[in-house]
């Protein structure tokens, strides 16, 4: 229940919120408007206006680059997303349980989060690097034949960037699934007990539903992470071999601004958009409808 | 949703046979260890000449400690077109980083306030298209972004840059915001109403003074991310204020003939000071504004 | 002083009536009690009062002024919260000085009442501290003292005393009272507990689902409940009431005769159905028959110091009484209650109005 407003006061909020709302319809509505009509154009280094219908979406999916970006976008989710999040839900439950040095552990799980993308991919550019990397620590170790050229590989290079990526983000999806965990009601493990109910059981059916909103919280925070991913592409691998390690971000940036093709870029970024309001508002909505069951 | 503070007491109710809690702590351990490396090694490649990298492996702590490659990628690594290193972009990065931070919170701050307190009309919609275009991919707003910033002229400029930053920024911070005060209790609210105040004094007087905890982990959050970020300071910043990200990965990337390692390592550190440093010096704080940013999703 | 009368007030949340129809006079100085179960609206009244509730219909009249659209903060009114509402990030003295700063009252003036007030309260070592610091007594100190500086002709309680524990409760209660014999100010109450409002009120205005049940001072309240709503809500343990038929002069109650001639205005028709209601502690227990006392067996006896709680049965029906603590009566007695004439209370059975 608001307490009744003042008129005055409801103008003064109202004018508040008027610079907001003209960059909220400016950007995130007009301009994206603006650059999902670009998608239905022939532009290439500036916008023209001459309508092309779905011919730049045509090019864009016959384009053996964005092809290749999606289905290394596709592998990236599929891969990342459960590993980080097995990782991070052990991390999350072993801690949950009580260990001394708590904050100690915390501090260093996260660190990596406080760390820019770039640097990340700087890093794990060096560790992997087939002469440098730790392929030549174990060949000094005595492993002679040791070697490990991922990086270099076209086919297997994506899987450098997903190790990356999980060292960045389990950290930050621990501490996300950690608070979940918290909230869980002692009285609820007590329970499982008295039950006798084996560990795994009992995390995987009992507790893991119970954080759902966690869990929402953390794949939401993944997700975005998967559709965003850029600087750590560019750092590690800039793309290549080849196009091996491309991205969806990475080939609209590339194709708006080198390669001059607005349209064809406008078509994949408008894509984009789709896919991830087709995954991301459900998210949203699921989560705003369990709060709301809860309230 | 609130995080305990210290380490929890061992909770006896839980599987606590002896040997699982070995493997516990082995294996907390080990992931420690694993996520310490990278820092580790760049540490260490800093320190290392040329030589020792080659004979040396990663882990191999250098013979001798010198700043020699620091100092280099600081004041002479080539970023481009220049050779002046990379306090070139940590000027910038502050030039940037600062006045985002602070004109994100503000904004993040009264708008978050507006959407809370006052029934107007058109607020929830404007809160919710807010809130789903901060899930937009960044790439579908570049290009607008870069028309627009064309046309009002400050394209490549700072004033470009920051701005297009809180842009981006006020999403997460106004959802941070307006979730705090929906925790405000109504009736503090009625009471300074009674007591007089209006819309400004109740905001000044009484709000913000009670917001610092939240002022402080947008804070913290905030100039982590835009200190990390890459890609509004490549596109927006032009050659003239590139941030130390962009000059970063222009002294690894675009470097001919041979690679000094040491130099690119070092490099990466310096980049990464700031934000450890806020990091560590926040601890409790970052977590917190990850656990009230993780109960909004 | 400030007298406060509502006229024919009625508030709407959206399209959903929610108060209708409200008169209510208010003299100067009066201590009332707006007293009722939670929803029964007395809050969203006394918001309205203050000025924070939009009024659909009728008048607010303070002092004598229609202050029906004026800002809280105009109307000479001070107001007391349930959960205290002081600032968090102020001292005591921020507090109490905060609205009197807004109003651009003088310096020293400022300091003269908040002095004052600190003083009247006994809060004068904790000007310094911050809520936090303080305990729950204290901060409702405060939050009276906040209430106290503005010099407010109409003082507004919602329901001050919920969140304190039993002690600190009947502590404050008294300080409230004491408080309004030496100010002086017209005082309006909102509570559920019915203790509060016995005590406090100089009269008292029992709601339930938003329609004025009864207006009175406690005594007629207690003593003439004009319903069953109101002589049950009031009266602990609460009314017993039991099933009668007339005849002539009297109602047959399951099988017994009961005189009620005294208990009504006017006489009613035989064979008409009524409830009757008889508070605990007018019903005696009697050893030996007497012409008007029900039979009923002992079923628990609660002890409860000063007298005992006598809980009984007759079939379906449960009866409460009270005897002396030196009562030997205990479970599984056979005994009689004796029904007073005059303390009995008539009341129709479909609509509960006292009859």
């Amino acid at each position: 229940m608001f307490a009744r407003s003042p008129s005055s006061s409801r103008l003064q909020a109202a004018l508040t919120l008027f610079p907001v709302a003209c960059v909220v319809l400016s950007v995130y509505v007009g301009g994206v408007l603006w650059a999902a009509g670009l998608s239905l154009t022939r532009s290439s280094m500036l916008p023209n206006y001459r309508f092309a219908g779905f011919t730049q979406y045509i090019n864009l999916f016959t384009n053996a680059r964005w092809q290749m970006s999606l289905a290394n976008m596709a592998l990236f989710a599929v891969i990342f997303i459960p590993v980080t999040l097995l990782i991070a839900y052990t991390m999350a439950a072993m801690i949950n349980r009580g260990v001394r040095g708590e904050n100690a552990l915390r501090t260093i799980y996260l660190y990596p989060f406080a760390m820019s993308f770039i640097v990340t991919g700087l890093v794990w550019r060096w560790l992997l690097d087939p002469t440098f990397g730790v392929a030549d620590v174990a060949r000094k170790l005595g492993f002679e034949s040791a070697s490990f050229d991922w990086i270099v590989n076209a086919d297997m290079a994506i899987f450098t960037i997903i190790i990356a990526a999980v060292w960045h983000s389990a950290g930050l999806v621990m501490v996300v699934l950690l608070a979940g965990l918290r909230g869980v009601d002692d009285d609820l493990w007590k329970a499982i007990r008295i039950e006798g109910i084996p560990a795994w059981k009992a995390h995987l059916f009992i507790i893991i539903p119970s954080i759902g909103a966690s869990i929402a919280t953390a794949l939401v925070l993944m997700s975005l992470t998967v559709v965003r991913l850029f600087d750590v592409v560019v750092a590690m691998t800039g793309g290549g071999p080849g196009i091996a390690t491309d991205v969806p971000a990475k080939f609209i940036i590339d194709h708006m601004f080198e390669r001059q093709q607005v349209g064809l870029a406008s078509a994949a970024a408008t894509t984009l958009l789709l896919l991830v309001l087709v995954v991301a508002v459900p998210l949203l909505f699921l989560k705003n409808r369990r709060k709301g069951v809860a309230k | 949703m609130t995080i305990a503070n210290g380490p929890t007491p061992v909770r006896s109710s839980k599987f606590a046979a002896p040997l699982s809690r070995v493997l516990v702590y082995v294996l907390l351990i080990v992931i420690a260890v694993v996520t310490l490396t990278p820092l580790y090694v760049m540490i260490v490649t800093a320190f290392k000449s040329m030589e020792e990298i080659r004979t040396g492996t990663l882990l191999s702590l250098p013979h001798s400690f010198t700043f020699e490659h620091w100092w280099k990628a600081w004041s002479s690594a080539c970023t481009g077109l220049r050779c002046e290193g990379l306090k070139v972009g940590f000027v910038n990065s502050l030039l940037i980083t600062i006045p985002s931070v602070a004109l994100a919170i503000s904004a993040g701050a009264i708008t978050g306030y507006a959407l809370s307190f006052w029934r107007v009309r058109f607020a929830n919609v404007l809160f919710a298209v807010l809130l789903i275009g901060g899930f937009f991919p960044y790439q579908v707003l570049i290009y607008p972004l870069v028309r627009i910033t064309s046309t009002i002229g400050l394209f490549t400029s700072l004033a470009g840059v920051i701005a297009v930053h809180v842009v981006f920024a006020l999403p997460v911070v106004t959802l941070l915001f307006r979730n705090y005060f929906a925790t405000i209790p109504i009736d503090l609210f009625k009471a300074a109403r009674v007591d007089g105040a209006g819309y400004w004094r109740f905001f000044f007087s009484i709000l913000l003074p009670m917001s610092v905890p939240m002022i402080a982990v947008a804070g913290i959050l905030q100039v982590t991310f835009i200190w990390n970020d890459y890609i509004v300071g490549l596109v927006f910043g032009g050659i003239n204020y590139a941030p130390m990200t962009v000059q970063l990965n222009n002294i690894v990337h675009s470097t001919y003939g041979e690679r000094e390692y040491n130099v690119e390592m070092a490099a990466t550190l310096l980049t990464s000071i700031l934000p450890l440093i806020v990091y560590f010096t926040s601890g409790r704080w970052f977590v917190r504004g990850v656990a009230s940013g993780a109960v909004k999703g | 002083m400030t007298g406060v009368q509502l006229r024919n007030l009625g508030i709407r949340y959206g399209q959903v009536e929610v108060l209708k129809g409200i008169d209510l006079d208010i003299p100067a100085s009066e201590f009332i009690v707006l007293l009722g179960p939670s929803g029964c609206g007395k809050s969203t009244l006394l918001n309205a009062i203050a000025g924070l509730q939009d009024v659909a219909e009728g008048q607010i009249l303070i002092g004598g002024h229609d202050m029906t659209s004026v800002e809280p903060k105009n109307r000479g009114i001070a107001m007391v919260f349930q959960s205290y509402a002081l600032y968090p990030r102020m001292t005591v003295r921020g507090n109490l000085s905060f609205g009197l700063k807004v109003a651009k009252v003088a310096k020293p003036e400022i300091e003269k009442r908040v002095a004052h007030a600190a003083k009247m309260l006994q809060i004068e070592p904790l000007l310094d501290r911050k809520p936090s610091e303080l305990s729950g007594g204290q901060r409702q100190r405060v939050a009276i003292g906040r209430a106290v500086v503005r010099d407010a002709g109409v003082f507004l309680f919602d329901e001050p005393l919920s969140n304190l524990d039993a002690q600190l409760r009947s502590d404050l209660r008294v300080e409230i009272k004491r408080l309004h014999q030496r100010l002086k100010s017209t005082m309006i109450y909102v509570t559920h507990d019915q203790i509060e409002a016995m005590t406090l009120a100089d009269r008292i205005v029992v709601m339930k689902d938003r329609v004025i049940q009864q207006q009175g001072t406690p005594d007629e309240i207690y003593n003439r409940p004009a319903n069953t709503f109101v002589a049950r809500f009031v009266g602990s343990p609460a009314m017993n009431f039991l099933n009668g038929v007339i005849r002539g002069n009297e109602a047959v109650v399951d099988g017994e005769v009961v005189r009620i001639a005294s208990a009504v205005s006017s006489p009613l028709a035989d064979g008409r159905k009524v409830i009757i209601g008889i508070r605990p502690e007018d019903m005696a227990v009697q050893t030996d028959a007497t012409p008007q006392g029900l039979a009923v067996e002992v079923d628990v006896v609660e002890p409860m110091g000063p007298e005992k709680l006598v809980w009984c049965k007759r079939g379906d029906i449960g009866l409460s009484t009270k005897a002396a603590s030196s009562s030997s009566v205990k479970s599984g007695d056979k005994i009689r209650l004796g029904l007073t004439e005059d303390r009995l209370h008539i009341f129709d059975v479909e609509n509960g109005t006292r009859l």
